[in-house]
Protein backbone atom coordinates (compact mmCIF):
# COMPACT_ATOMS: atom_id res chain seq x y z
CA UNK A 1 0.00 0.00 0.00
CA UNK A 2 1.61 3.39 -0.95
CA UNK A 3 -0.88 5.94 0.48
CA UNK A 4 -3.38 5.24 2.65
CA UNK A 5 -5.91 8.16 3.87
CA UNK A 6 -7.72 7.24 6.96
CA UNK A 7 -11.02 9.52 7.85
CA UNK A 8 -10.02 12.92 6.36
CA UNK A 9 -12.38 15.73 7.67
CA UNK A 10 -11.88 19.38 6.88
CA UNK A 11 -14.46 22.07 7.58
CA UNK A 12 -14.36 25.91 6.43
CA UNK A 13 -16.39 27.88 9.11
CA UNK A 14 -20.06 25.94 8.31
CA UNK A 15 -19.37 23.93 5.90
CA UNK A 16 -17.76 20.37 5.57
CA UNK A 17 -15.48 20.32 2.40
CA UNK A 18 -14.25 17.06 3.30
CA UNK A 19 -15.65 14.50 5.42
CA UNK A 20 -14.18 11.38 6.15
CA UNK A 21 -12.67 10.32 3.39
CA UNK A 22 -11.09 7.09 3.23
CA UNK A 23 -9.16 5.64 0.58
CA UNK A 24 -6.14 3.35 -0.45
CA UNK A 25 -3.69 3.68 -3.25
CA UNK A 26 -1.78 0.74 -4.38
CA UNK A 27 2.02 0.98 -6.35
CA UNK A 28 1.17 1.77 -9.72
CA UNK A 29 -2.64 2.46 -10.21
CA UNK A 30 -3.92 5.27 -11.48
CA UNK A 31 -6.40 6.20 -9.04
CA UNK A 32 -9.02 8.73 -10.68
CA UNK A 33 -10.72 11.66 -8.68
CA UNK A 34 -14.28 12.74 -9.85
CA UNK A 35 -17.32 14.49 -8.76
CA UNK A 36 -19.36 17.76 -9.25
CA UNK A 37 -18.12 21.39 -8.93
CA UNK A 38 -17.26 21.52 -5.00
CA UNK A 39 -17.01 18.26 -4.39
CA UNK A 40 -14.47 18.61 -2.11
CA UNK A 41 -11.11 17.15 -4.55
CA UNK A 42 -8.98 19.45 -4.34
CA UNK A 43 -9.10 20.38 -0.81
CA UNK A 44 -8.60 16.32 -0.78
CA UNK A 45 -5.40 16.74 -2.23
CA UNK A 46 -4.77 20.39 -0.41
CA UNK A 47 -5.48 18.07 2.55
CA UNK A 48 -2.90 15.21 1.80
CA UNK A 49 0.01 17.59 0.64
CA UNK A 50 -0.43 19.87 3.98
CA UNK A 51 -1.51 23.27 2.25
CA UNK A 52 -4.70 22.83 4.43
CA UNK A 53 -4.30 21.48 8.00
CA UNK A 54 -6.87 18.54 8.16
CA UNK A 55 -9.28 19.24 11.12
CA UNK A 56 -9.17 15.18 11.47
CA UNK A 57 -7.86 12.02 10.25
CA UNK A 58 -4.29 10.93 9.21
CA UNK A 59 -2.84 10.25 6.21
CA UNK A 60 0.00 7.57 5.38
CA UNK A 61 2.52 6.91 2.58
CA UNK A 62 4.39 4.28 2.70
CA UNK A 63 4.45 3.98 6.57
CA UNK A 64 4.91 7.71 7.18
CA UNK A 65 3.04 9.90 8.49
CA UNK A 66 2.47 12.62 6.60
CA UNK A 67 0.45 14.48 9.39
CA UNK A 68 2.31 17.85 10.49
CA UNK A 69 4.83 18.04 7.56
CA UNK A 70 5.36 21.05 5.65
CA UNK A 71 4.33 20.53 1.52
CA UNK A 72 7.91 20.72 1.14
CA UNK A 73 8.65 17.92 3.38
CA UNK A 74 5.66 15.83 1.88
CA UNK A 75 7.45 16.61 -1.81
CA UNK A 76 10.25 15.10 -0.18
CA UNK A 77 8.75 11.85 0.75
CA UNK A 78 7.46 11.47 -2.92
CA UNK A 79 4.07 12.77 -2.56
CA UNK A 80 4.12 15.67 -5.64
CA UNK A 81 1.00 17.38 -7.13
CA UNK A 82 0.15 19.74 -9.78
CA UNK A 83 -2.18 22.80 -9.38
CA UNK A 84 -5.66 23.48 -11.17
CA UNK A 85 -4.21 26.63 -12.19
CA UNK A 86 -0.90 26.09 -13.90
CA UNK A 87 1.69 27.99 -11.96
CA UNK A 88 4.63 28.06 -13.66
CA UNK A 89 7.62 30.00 -12.56
CA UNK A 90 6.56 32.97 -15.17
CA UNK A 91 10.79 34.63 -15.34
CA UNK A 92 11.94 31.64 -15.99
CA UNK A 93 12.53 29.55 -18.61
CA UNK A 94 10.95 26.64 -19.01
CA UNK A 95 14.14 24.03 -18.60
CA UNK A 96 14.91 26.26 -15.19
CA UNK A 97 11.50 25.36 -14.51
CA UNK A 98 11.75 22.16 -14.87
CA UNK A 99 14.92 21.94 -13.01
CA UNK A 100 13.95 23.60 -9.99
CA UNK A 101 11.68 20.34 -9.52
CA UNK A 102 14.83 18.33 -10.20
CA UNK A 103 17.05 20.02 -7.93
CA UNK A 104 15.27 18.32 -4.82
CA UNK A 105 17.35 15.23 -5.60
CA UNK A 106 20.47 16.61 -6.40
CA UNK A 107 22.73 19.92 -6.00
CA UNK A 108 24.26 19.43 -9.02
CA UNK A 109 23.40 21.75 -11.81
CA UNK A 110 24.52 19.40 -14.46
CA UNK A 111 22.48 16.41 -13.17
CA UNK A 112 19.20 18.82 -12.50
CA UNK A 113 19.51 19.60 -16.22
CA UNK A 114 19.92 16.07 -17.09
CA UNK A 115 17.02 15.64 -15.27
CA UNK A 116 14.56 18.09 -16.33
CA UNK A 117 15.91 17.06 -20.41
CA UNK A 118 14.30 13.79 -19.65
CA UNK A 119 11.02 15.18 -18.14
CA UNK A 120 10.61 17.73 -21.60
CA UNK A 121 11.21 14.71 -23.40
CA UNK A 122 8.63 12.67 -21.95
CA UNK A 123 5.97 15.93 -21.67
CA UNK A 124 6.85 16.60 -25.35
CA UNK A 125 8.33 19.87 -24.22
CA UNK A 126 11.54 19.75 -25.46
CA UNK A 127 11.47 21.98 -28.57
CA UNK A 128 10.57 24.66 -26.00
CA UNK A 129 13.37 24.06 -23.24
CA UNK A 130 14.95 27.88 -23.96
CA UNK A 131 11.41 29.59 -23.55
CA UNK A 132 9.95 32.15 -20.98
CA UNK A 133 7.54 30.17 -19.30
CA UNK A 134 5.28 32.71 -19.58
CA UNK A 135 5.05 32.61 -23.20
CA UNK A 136 4.00 29.20 -23.37
CA UNK A 137 0.41 28.34 -24.46
CA UNK A 138 -2.16 26.94 -21.29
CA UNK A 139 -1.61 23.22 -22.79
CA UNK A 140 2.36 23.37 -22.51
CA UNK A 141 2.05 25.35 -19.17
CA UNK A 142 -0.10 21.87 -18.17
CA UNK A 143 2.58 20.02 -19.52
CA UNK A 144 5.02 22.07 -17.70
CA UNK A 145 3.33 21.47 -14.57
CA UNK A 146 3.47 17.70 -15.25
CA UNK A 147 7.14 17.84 -16.16
CA UNK A 148 8.15 19.71 -13.44
CA UNK A 149 6.26 17.58 -11.17
CA UNK A 150 7.83 14.19 -12.81
CA UNK A 151 11.21 15.98 -12.03
CA UNK A 152 10.84 15.63 -8.29
CA UNK A 153 11.15 11.94 -8.95
CA UNK A 154 7.97 10.92 -7.32
CA UNK A 155 5.77 8.19 -5.97
CA UNK A 156 2.88 9.45 -6.13
CA UNK A 157 1.83 12.09 -8.18
CA UNK A 158 -1.60 14.22 -7.85
CA UNK A 159 -2.38 15.67 -10.96
CA UNK A 160 -5.20 18.75 -9.82
CA UNK A 161 -7.03 18.88 -13.50
CA UNK A 162 -4.40 18.88 -15.58
CA UNK A 163 -6.43 18.49 -18.86
CA UNK A 164 -9.32 21.58 -17.78
CA UNK A 165 -8.77 23.84 -20.84
CA UNK A 166 -7.44 20.96 -23.50
CA UNK A 167 -9.62 20.25 -26.82
CA UNK A 168 -9.93 16.50 -27.18
CA UNK A 169 -6.93 16.10 -29.23
CA UNK A 170 -4.55 17.57 -26.43
CA UNK A 171 -6.80 15.52 -24.13
CA UNK A 172 -5.71 12.63 -26.30
CA UNK A 173 -2.19 13.48 -25.79
CA UNK A 174 -1.98 13.97 -22.50
CA UNK A 175 -3.57 10.37 -21.94
CA UNK A 176 -1.01 9.06 -24.30
CA UNK A 177 1.65 10.95 -21.57
CA UNK A 178 0.00 9.37 -18.62
CA UNK A 179 -0.32 5.95 -20.18
CA UNK A 180 3.63 6.10 -20.87
CA UNK A 181 3.92 6.99 -16.90
CA UNK A 182 1.62 4.64 -16.02
CA UNK A 183 4.14 1.95 -17.21
CA UNK A 184 6.91 3.11 -16.36
CA UNK A 185 5.41 2.62 -13.24
CA UNK A 186 4.23 6.01 -11.62
CA UNK A 187 1.56 5.64 -8.98
CA UNK A 188 -0.85 8.59 -9.73
CA UNK A 189 -3.59 10.30 -8.54
CA UNK A 190 -5.82 11.91 -11.75
CA UNK A 191 -8.69 14.94 -10.34
CA UNK A 192 -11.03 15.39 -13.51
CA UNK A 193 -13.62 16.90 -14.69
CA UNK A 194 -13.34 16.17 -18.11
CA UNK A 195 -15.09 12.65 -17.57
CA UNK A 196 -14.09 10.33 -20.98
CA UNK A 197 -10.41 11.00 -19.71
CA UNK A 198 -10.66 9.33 -16.06
CA UNK A 199 -12.95 6.55 -17.45
CA UNK A 200 -10.29 5.62 -19.98
CA UNK A 201 -7.23 5.30 -17.61
CA UNK A 202 -8.05 4.62 -14.40
CA UNK A 203 -7.82 1.38 -12.56
CA UNK A 204 -10.27 2.58 -9.74
CA UNK A 205 -12.59 5.69 -9.71
CA UNK A 206 -13.44 7.48 -6.75
CA UNK A 207 -16.69 9.81 -6.19
CA UNK A 208 -16.88 12.81 -3.93
CA UNK A 209 -20.10 14.37 -3.26
CA UNK A 210 -20.60 17.37 -1.18
CA UNK A 211 -17.02 16.57 0.85
CA UNK A 212 -18.15 12.61 1.02
CA UNK A 213 -17.10 9.58 -0.69
CA UNK A 214 -20.20 8.19 -2.23
CA UNK A 215 -18.72 5.43 -4.34
CA UNK A 216 -15.84 3.61 -5.63
CA UNK A 217 -14.81 0.94 -7.88
CA UNK A 218 -13.43 0.05 -11.68
CA UNK A 219 -14.81 2.59 -14.12
CA UNK A 220 -17.63 0.70 -14.99
CA UNK A 221 -19.15 0.08 -11.46
CA UNK A 222 -18.72 3.48 -10.79
CA UNK A 223 -20.51 4.41 -14.02
CA UNK A 224 -23.49 2.38 -13.46
CA UNK A 225 -24.12 3.01 -9.55
CA UNK A 226 -26.88 4.96 -8.95
CA UNK A 227 -25.55 7.06 -6.52
CA UNK A 228 -23.26 8.23 -8.83
CA UNK A 229 -25.43 9.05 -11.90
CA UNK A 230 -27.86 10.57 -9.30
CA UNK A 231 -25.02 13.17 -7.74
CA UNK A 232 -22.91 13.61 -11.01
CA UNK A 233 -23.58 11.52 -14.02
CA UNK A 234 -27.18 11.92 -14.16
CA UNK A 235 -27.05 15.17 -16.12
CA UNK A 236 -24.51 14.10 -18.62
CA UNK A 237 -26.48 10.78 -19.68
CA UNK A 238 -29.41 12.78 -19.83
CA UNK A 239 -27.95 14.77 -22.64
CA UNK A 240 -26.08 11.81 -24.54
CA UNK B 1 26.81 26.15 -37.55
CA UNK B 2 29.96 25.24 -39.05
CA UNK B 3 32.17 28.25 -38.15
CA UNK B 4 30.49 28.23 -35.12
CA UNK B 5 32.47 24.37 -34.99
CA UNK B 6 35.55 26.07 -36.49
CA UNK B 7 35.72 28.67 -34.14
CA UNK B 8 35.49 26.34 -30.89
CA UNK B 9 38.29 24.20 -32.19
CA UNK B 10 40.07 27.69 -32.96
CA UNK B 11 39.60 28.77 -29.54
CA UNK B 12 40.59 25.35 -27.76
CA UNK B 13 44.07 26.67 -27.18
CA UNK B 14 42.95 29.94 -25.38
CA UNK B 15 42.30 29.36 -21.53
CA UNK B 16 39.90 32.61 -21.75
CA UNK B 17 36.55 33.36 -22.84
CA UNK B 18 35.65 36.96 -24.76
CA UNK B 19 33.50 37.77 -21.76
CA UNK B 20 36.18 37.29 -19.56
CA UNK B 21 38.77 39.07 -21.11
CA UNK B 22 36.26 41.90 -21.17
CA UNK B 23 35.84 41.78 -17.20
CA UNK B 24 39.60 41.42 -16.75
CA UNK B 25 40.05 44.34 -18.72
CA UNK B 26 37.44 46.15 -17.16
CA UNK B 27 38.74 45.09 -13.81
CA UNK B 28 42.40 46.52 -14.86
CA UNK B 29 40.90 49.99 -15.55
CA UNK B 30 39.42 50.16 -12.31
CA UNK B 31 42.57 49.63 -10.41
CA UNK B 32 44.96 51.58 -12.16
CA UNK B 33 42.54 54.42 -12.31
CA UNK B 34 43.40 55.93 -8.92
CA UNK B 35 47.82 55.78 -10.56
CA UNK B 36 46.53 58.72 -13.19
CA UNK B 37 47.04 61.36 -10.35
CA UNK B 38 42.83 61.49 -10.05
CA UNK B 39 41.79 64.49 -7.48
CA UNK B 40 40.45 63.12 -3.90
CA UNK B 41 37.04 63.80 -4.80
CA UNK B 42 36.64 61.85 -7.58
CA UNK B 43 38.49 59.00 -5.73
CA UNK B 44 35.98 59.23 -3.11
CA UNK B 45 33.13 59.97 -5.32
CA UNK B 46 34.04 56.45 -7.03
CA UNK B 47 34.44 54.68 -2.98
CA UNK B 48 31.14 55.36 -2.90
CA UNK B 49 29.58 53.79 -5.80
CA UNK B 50 31.92 50.81 -4.90
CA UNK B 51 30.74 50.44 -1.54
CA UNK B 52 26.56 51.33 -2.53
CA UNK B 53 27.38 49.27 -5.39
CA UNK B 54 28.60 46.23 -2.71
CA UNK B 55 25.44 47.17 -0.64
CA UNK B 56 23.03 47.01 -3.45
CA UNK B 57 24.26 43.49 -4.71
CA UNK B 58 23.75 42.22 -0.79
CA UNK B 59 20.40 43.47 -1.30
CA UNK B 60 20.28 41.72 -4.46
CA UNK B 61 20.31 37.95 -2.93
CA UNK B 62 17.44 38.26 -1.16
CA UNK B 63 15.40 41.29 -2.99
CA UNK B 64 16.93 40.93 -6.20
CA UNK B 65 16.89 36.94 -7.16
CA UNK B 66 14.56 35.78 -4.21
CA UNK B 67 12.18 39.00 -5.12
CA UNK B 68 11.66 39.48 -1.09
CA UNK B 69 11.76 43.43 -1.04
CA UNK B 70 13.73 43.69 2.56
CA UNK B 71 13.23 47.62 4.18
CA UNK B 72 15.35 45.93 6.74
CA UNK B 73 18.77 46.54 5.19
CA UNK B 74 19.49 50.07 6.95
CA UNK B 75 18.80 47.83 10.40
CA UNK B 76 20.74 45.11 9.23
CA UNK B 77 24.21 47.85 7.92
CA UNK B 78 23.44 49.84 11.25
CA UNK B 79 24.34 45.76 13.17
CA UNK B 80 27.61 45.99 11.39
CA UNK B 81 28.68 49.47 12.18
CA UNK B 82 27.31 49.60 15.47
CA UNK B 83 29.69 46.90 17.00
CA UNK B 84 32.77 47.72 14.88
CA UNK B 85 32.70 51.51 15.93
CA UNK B 86 32.15 50.66 20.00
CA UNK B 87 34.78 48.46 20.16
CA UNK B 88 36.95 50.32 18.30
CA UNK B 89 36.32 53.77 20.61
CA UNK B 90 35.54 51.86 23.66
CA UNK B 91 38.56 49.32 23.58
CA UNK B 92 40.66 50.09 20.95
CA UNK B 93 39.56 47.13 19.08
CA UNK B 94 41.19 46.97 15.35
CA UNK B 95 38.06 46.99 13.08
CA UNK B 96 39.78 43.61 11.52
CA UNK B 97 38.46 41.98 14.62
CA UNK B 98 35.70 44.12 16.13
CA UNK B 99 34.41 43.98 12.03
CA UNK B 100 33.68 39.88 12.81
CA UNK B 101 31.56 41.05 15.47
CA UNK B 102 29.76 43.67 13.74
CA UNK B 103 28.83 41.03 10.76
CA UNK B 104 27.66 38.27 13.25
CA UNK B 105 25.74 41.31 14.64
CA UNK B 106 24.03 41.73 11.22
CA UNK B 107 23.17 37.99 10.48
CA UNK B 108 21.70 37.30 14.01
CA UNK B 109 19.77 40.27 13.49
CA UNK B 110 18.86 39.37 10.00
CA UNK B 111 17.27 35.79 11.09
CA UNK B 112 15.59 37.73 13.55
CA UNK B 113 14.29 40.09 11.25
CA UNK B 114 13.76 37.19 9.18
CA UNK B 115 11.99 34.08 11.16
CA UNK B 116 8.91 36.44 11.92
CA UNK B 117 8.84 38.06 8.48
CA UNK B 118 8.93 35.61 5.98
CA UNK B 119 5.75 34.49 6.90
CA UNK B 120 4.67 37.48 5.60
CA UNK B 121 4.68 37.65 1.50
CA UNK B 122 4.41 40.40 -1.11
CA UNK B 123 3.80 44.06 0.91
CA UNK B 124 3.07 42.56 4.00
CA UNK B 125 6.41 41.66 4.34
CA UNK B 126 8.08 44.74 2.94
CA UNK B 127 6.10 46.59 5.34
CA UNK B 128 7.26 43.77 8.29
CA UNK B 129 10.85 44.45 7.81
CA UNK B 130 9.89 48.28 7.06
CA UNK B 131 9.16 48.11 10.77
CA UNK B 132 11.83 46.13 12.27
CA UNK B 133 14.29 48.68 10.61
CA UNK B 134 12.51 51.89 12.79
CA UNK B 135 12.48 49.86 15.81
CA UNK B 136 15.95 49.33 15.33
CA UNK B 137 16.57 52.60 15.23
CA UNK B 138 14.67 54.04 17.70
CA UNK B 139 16.25 51.50 19.94
CA UNK B 140 19.44 52.90 18.71
CA UNK B 141 18.14 56.43 19.75
CA UNK B 142 17.21 55.12 23.06
CA UNK B 143 19.87 53.28 24.15
CA UNK B 144 21.83 56.50 24.53
CA UNK B 145 24.01 55.69 27.03
CA UNK B 146 25.72 52.72 24.92
CA UNK B 147 24.91 53.83 21.37
CA UNK B 148 25.28 57.71 22.26
CA UNK B 149 22.19 58.15 20.75
CA UNK B 150 21.37 60.74 18.63
CA UNK B 151 25.19 62.05 18.50
CA UNK B 152 26.73 59.19 17.63
CA UNK B 153 29.92 57.54 17.30
CA UNK B 154 33.04 59.75 15.96
CA UNK B 155 35.80 57.36 15.31
CA UNK B 156 39.35 59.18 16.51
CA UNK B 157 41.91 59.14 13.53
CA UNK B 158 45.02 57.96 15.07
CA UNK B 159 47.05 57.94 12.01
CA UNK B 160 48.22 56.03 9.41
CA UNK B 161 47.51 52.39 10.53
CA UNK B 162 46.65 49.67 8.22
CA UNK B 163 46.19 47.12 11.21
CA UNK B 164 43.52 49.37 12.00
CA UNK B 165 42.28 50.48 8.57
CA UNK B 166 43.27 53.70 8.95
CA UNK B 167 44.72 55.84 5.91
CA UNK B 168 45.67 59.27 5.45
CA UNK B 169 44.95 58.67 1.58
CA UNK B 170 42.07 58.02 -0.43
CA UNK B 171 43.85 55.16 -2.48
CA UNK B 172 43.91 52.37 -0.27
CA UNK B 173 40.15 53.19 0.91
CA UNK B 174 39.22 52.97 -3.01
CA UNK B 175 40.92 49.49 -2.99
CA UNK B 176 39.62 48.00 0.07
CA UNK B 177 36.02 49.15 -1.47
CA UNK B 178 36.79 47.51 -4.56
CA UNK B 179 37.25 44.11 -3.36
CA UNK B 180 34.40 44.29 -1.47
CA UNK B 181 32.65 45.44 -4.47
CA UNK B 182 34.27 42.37 -6.29
CA UNK B 183 33.70 39.86 -3.80
CA UNK B 184 29.92 40.98 -3.78
CA UNK B 185 29.39 40.36 -7.44
CA UNK B 186 30.88 37.24 -6.82
CA UNK B 187 28.89 35.69 -4.58
CA UNK B 188 26.05 36.96 -6.96
CA UNK B 189 27.17 35.02 -9.40
CA UNK B 190 27.73 31.90 -7.33
CA UNK B 191 24.25 32.05 -6.14
CA UNK B 192 22.77 32.31 -9.51
CA UNK B 193 24.37 29.67 -10.89
CA UNK B 194 23.77 27.20 -8.26
CA UNK B 195 20.61 25.00 -6.48
CA UNK B 196 19.82 27.99 -4.32
CA UNK B 197 20.02 30.52 -6.78
CA UNK B 198 16.92 28.24 -8.97
CA UNK B 199 15.36 27.98 -5.36
CA UNK B 200 14.98 31.94 -5.52
CA UNK B 201 14.10 32.10 -8.90
CA UNK B 202 10.96 29.84 -8.17
CA UNK B 203 10.11 31.43 -4.80
CA UNK B 204 10.19 34.68 -6.30
CA UNK B 205 7.95 32.91 -9.09
CA UNK B 206 5.21 31.22 -7.23
CA UNK B 207 5.66 30.11 -3.13
CA UNK B 208 2.94 27.76 -3.27
CA UNK B 209 4.22 25.79 -6.45
CA UNK B 210 8.10 26.41 -5.35
CA UNK B 211 6.81 24.35 -2.21
CA UNK B 212 5.07 21.93 -3.59
CA UNK B 213 8.09 20.47 -5.45
CA UNK B 214 10.11 20.40 -2.37
CA UNK B 215 11.56 23.51 -1.85
CA UNK B 216 11.65 24.60 2.10
CA UNK B 217 10.85 28.62 2.01
CA UNK B 218 11.87 29.90 4.68
CA UNK B 219 15.27 27.87 5.17
CA UNK B 220 16.20 29.25 1.52
CA UNK B 221 14.96 32.49 2.19
CA UNK B 222 17.02 32.86 5.69
CA UNK B 223 20.21 31.61 4.12
CA UNK B 224 20.06 33.92 1.84
CA UNK B 225 19.07 36.42 4.00
CA UNK B 226 21.98 35.64 6.00
CA UNK B 227 24.19 35.62 3.49
CA UNK B 228 23.39 39.43 2.08
CA UNK B 229 23.38 40.78 5.52
CA UNK B 230 27.07 39.10 6.01
CA UNK B 231 27.80 41.52 3.47
CA UNK B 232 25.87 44.07 4.07
CA UNK B 233 27.78 44.31 7.75
CA UNK B 234 30.99 43.57 5.93
CA UNK B 235 30.12 47.12 3.84
CA UNK B 236 29.26 48.81 7.58
CA UNK B 237 32.42 47.41 8.96
CA UNK B 238 34.38 49.40 5.82
CA UNK B 239 31.75 52.61 6.12
CA UNK B 240 32.91 52.68 9.60
CA UNK B 241 36.45 53.15 9.28
CA UNK B 242 36.07 55.12 6.12
CA UNK B 243 33.52 57.70 6.86
CA UNK B 244 34.47 57.19 10.34
CA UNK B 245 30.77 58.77 11.84
CA UNK B 246 27.96 56.51 12.68
CA UNK B 247 24.94 57.90 13.78
CA UNK B 248 20.71 56.39 13.67
CA UNK B 249 19.95 58.98 10.70
CA UNK B 250 22.94 57.99 8.33
CA UNK B 251 23.33 54.15 8.86
CA UNK B 252 19.61 53.04 10.33
CA UNK B 253 17.21 55.52 8.49
CA UNK B 254 14.72 54.51 5.73
CA UNK B 255 16.19 56.71 3.56
CA UNK B 256 19.37 54.18 3.64
CA UNK B 257 16.73 51.09 3.20
CA UNK B 258 15.33 52.85 0.14
CA UNK B 259 18.51 54.40 -1.59
CA UNK B 260 20.17 50.11 -1.43
CA UNK B 261 17.03 48.61 -3.49
CA UNK B 262 17.03 51.86 -5.74
CA UNK B 263 20.51 51.07 -6.98
CA UNK B 264 19.29 47.53 -7.69
CA UNK B 265 15.81 48.18 -8.92
CA UNK B 266 17.74 51.00 -11.47
CA UNK B 267 20.46 49.04 -12.38
CA UNK B 268 18.49 45.71 -12.29
CA UNK B 269 16.90 43.23 -10.10
CA UNK B 270 17.85 39.79 -10.07
CA UNK B 271 20.91 40.54 -12.58
CA UNK B 272 24.63 39.71 -11.30
CA UNK B 273 26.15 43.34 -12.43
CA UNK B 274 22.82 46.00 -11.99
CA UNK B 275 23.24 46.86 -8.42
CA UNK B 276 27.08 47.49 -9.81
CA UNK B 277 25.42 49.74 -12.50
CA UNK B 278 22.22 50.98 -10.63
CA UNK B 279 25.10 52.36 -8.02
CA UNK B 280 27.02 54.13 -10.98
CA UNK B 281 24.17 55.43 -12.37
CA UNK B 282 22.29 56.53 -8.43
CA UNK B 283 25.55 57.94 -6.10
CA UNK B 284 26.25 60.66 -8.89
CA UNK B 285 22.90 61.56 -9.16
CA UNK B 286 22.86 62.54 -5.39
CA UNK B 287 26.40 63.70 -5.27
CA UNK B 288 24.62 66.27 -7.76
CA UNK B 289 21.41 66.97 -6.39
CA UNK B 290 23.07 67.39 -2.61
CA UNK B 291 25.28 70.07 -4.13
CA UNK B 292 22.23 71.64 -5.73
CA UNK B 293 20.20 71.47 -2.71
CA UNK B 294 22.24 71.40 -0.37
CA UNK B 295 22.18 68.29 2.25
CA UNK B 296 20.51 70.14 4.91
CA UNK B 297 16.59 69.79 3.29
CA UNK B 298 15.40 67.08 5.01
CA UNK B 299 13.36 64.64 2.18
CA UNK B 300 15.17 66.21 -0.33
CA UNK B 301 16.74 63.14 -1.42
CA UNK B 302 13.77 61.01 -0.91
CA UNK B 303 11.54 62.86 -3.53
CA UNK B 304 14.76 62.46 -5.90
CA UNK B 305 14.50 58.56 -5.06
CA UNK B 306 10.69 58.54 -5.61
CA UNK B 307 11.12 60.48 -9.37
CA UNK B 308 14.09 57.88 -10.50
CA UNK B 309 11.93 55.14 -9.30
CA UNK B 310 8.61 56.12 -11.08
CA UNK B 311 10.58 56.86 -14.19
CA UNK B 312 12.61 53.06 -13.78
CA UNK B 313 9.06 51.68 -13.24
CA UNK B 314 7.36 53.17 -15.96
CA UNK B 315 10.28 52.62 -18.66
CA UNK B 316 12.48 50.02 -18.10
CA UNK B 317 11.02 47.83 -14.92
CA UNK B 318 13.85 45.26 -15.75
CA UNK B 319 16.47 47.78 -14.75
CA UNK B 320 18.60 49.57 -17.22
CA UNK B 321 21.26 46.90 -17.66
CA UNK B 322 18.99 45.35 -20.08
CA UNK B 323 19.94 48.39 -22.05
CA UNK B 324 23.40 47.23 -21.89
CA UNK B 325 22.71 43.89 -22.81
CA UNK B 326 23.21 44.19 -26.85
CA UNK B 327 26.08 46.12 -27.41
CA UNK B 328 27.86 43.77 -24.92
CA UNK B 329 26.90 40.83 -27.25
CA UNK B 330 27.91 42.35 -30.07
CA UNK B 331 31.19 43.53 -28.10
CA UNK B 332 31.82 39.99 -27.46
CA UNK B 333 31.57 38.68 -30.63
CA UNK B 334 33.74 41.04 -32.27
CA UNK B 335 36.71 40.23 -29.50
CA UNK B 336 35.78 36.73 -30.15
CA UNK B 337 35.62 37.04 -33.76
CA UNK B 338 39.23 39.15 -33.77
CA UNK B 339 40.82 36.48 -30.62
Amino acid sequence: MLLNVEGLSKRFGGLVAVNRVSFQVRKGEIIGLIGPNGAGKSTLVNLITNYYRADSGRVMLDGYDLVGLKPNQVAQLGVVRTFQSSKPFMEASVLENVMIGAFLRTDNPKQARAVAMEALDLTGLLPFASVPAKSLTVQNRKRLELARALATKPKLMMLDEVMAGLNPREIDDALETLRQLKQSGLTMLVIEHVMRATMNISDRIIVLDHGEKIAEGSPSEVATNPKVIEAYLGQGYRHA
Amino acid sequence: MEVKGLRTAGKAAAPLSASRVLLLMLLAAVVVFPLGDQDEYTLRLATNIFYFGALGCAWNLIGGFGGQLSLAHAALFALGAYPTGLLLINFGVTPLIGGLAGIAAAVVGALLIGYPTFRLRGPYFALGTLAFNEITRILLLYFKDYTRGPLGLIVPFRGENPLYLQFANPEPYYYIALGILMLSVYVGYRVSRSKIGYYLMAIRGDQDAAESIGVDLTMTKLRVLAMSAALTGLVAVFYTVYIAYVDPESVASIDLSVKIVLIAIIGGMGTVWGPVLGAAILIPITELTNAWLGSGKAGASLVLYAILLIIIVLFSPRGLIIWLERPYRTLISHLSGKG
